[in-house]
């Protein structure tokens, strides 16, 4: 782990922070949520249907989009790839998290290329959540990479090495 | 149709030496939050491992693609919100499932008897306090077994 992140030295100032989560599952959203207001978020978004995370980014200027493509099919994917190469869209900087938990063979190779920004292996620890969210605020300038910290970063987690 | 509002920047800007929550508090204040759901949590996967018992005795010998990813994706969920909450031989168990599952697709096979073991492995897991830390173990490392030797006996065919 960073020596940063160790000592605590850097901070996640969130209030005025807005975020997405899109997860199928209701109970990994108030998970979350409950995480995410945790660390000072306010505005959280959530919605269980890709649809409706698509009007939701299509209205209000999102931070950080969390989502789990699991049980999206193509559409879910399809969500990473259009807010990333719509280079108009007044979202197209906020960073996209991948959140999933034991995913299927096609699902990785998806995941691979979708140009998400990160990957966090379901379930996770709070302070995991707190660690991976720092280390993607410090990846500035590399979006779209799927990059992973490997001193932070267990690709065991959920028995899937993505790197 | 994409309103008019203000450019995200991503999470970077709110990347702080000064303001906002040290580590320490913004975990234990995200800890608290996640404790409330403790008991909504709890009841919700026996829920699903009830969910996961019916499916596995529904579906076909040999089920549909269909079928095979809605046993993959209930077994993934319970496996996706066990460990928060410190479930973890049903992390372990359900997280086994998946992973046979992923063997078996993509070697194109069918094993209902293998699957109906992890299967009542998870079932037995939910009540994991009523099973001695020895005896997860020792679940564990049969399931373990029967994975490494599906493996093995395909590759040998091959």
């Amino acid at each position: 782990m960073p020596s940063e992140l160790a000592g605590g030295s850097l901070k996640l100032d969130f209030r005025r922070a807005s975020a997405l989560v899109l997860d199928r599952d209701l109970l990994c959203i108030q998970i979350l949520v409950a995480m995410l207001n945790g660390f000072g978020l306010r505005s959280i978004a959530r919605y269980q249907e890709v649809a409706q995370a698509i009007d939701g980014l299509n209205s209000r200027t999102i931070d950080i989009v969390i989502m789990d493509p699991t049980g999206y099919g193509d559409k879910g994917y399809g969500l990473v790839s259009w807010l990333r190469s719509s280079s108009a869209h007044p979202n197209h900087g906020a960073t996209v998290v991948l959140a999933t938990g034991y995913p299927t063979v096609k699902a990785i190779s998806h995941m691979k290329t979708c140009t998400a920004d990160f990957l966090i292996s379901k379930p996770f620890s709070t302070a995991t959540l707190f660690d991976r969210l720092v280390w993607v605020a410090q990846q500035e300038g590399k979006r779209g990479q799927m990059l992973a910290p490997g001193n932070v970063v267990s690709t065991t987690g959920s028995g899937v090495d993505l790197w | 149709m994409v309103g008019s509002f203000k450019r995200s920047a991503g999470v970077s800007q709110f990347l702080s030496a000064t303001d906002g929550l040290d580590r320490g508090l913004a975990v234990y204040m995200a800890e608290s939050g996640v404790k409330d759901l403790r008991q909504d949590a709890l009841r919700e996967v026996i829920s699903r491992t009830n969910n996961l018992a019916a499916t596995a005795s529904a579906i076909g010998d040999p089920p549909t693609d269909e079928e095979a990813q809605q046993l993959h994706d209930l077994a993934n969920s319970i496996f996706s919100v066990a460990g928060t909450f410190e479930l973890h031989f049903l992390a372990k168990t359900s997280r086994a499932l998946c992973e046979l599952l992923n063997i078996l697709s993509e070697r194109g096979m069918w094993r209902r008897d293998i699957v109906q073991l992890h299967c009542d492995a998870v079932r037995a897991a939910r009540d994991e306090e009523t099973l001695h830390q020895s005896a997860q173990e020792e679940m564990l490392l049969g399931l373990e077994a029967t994975r490494a030797s599906l493996q093995k006996s395909n590759e040998g065919a091959r």
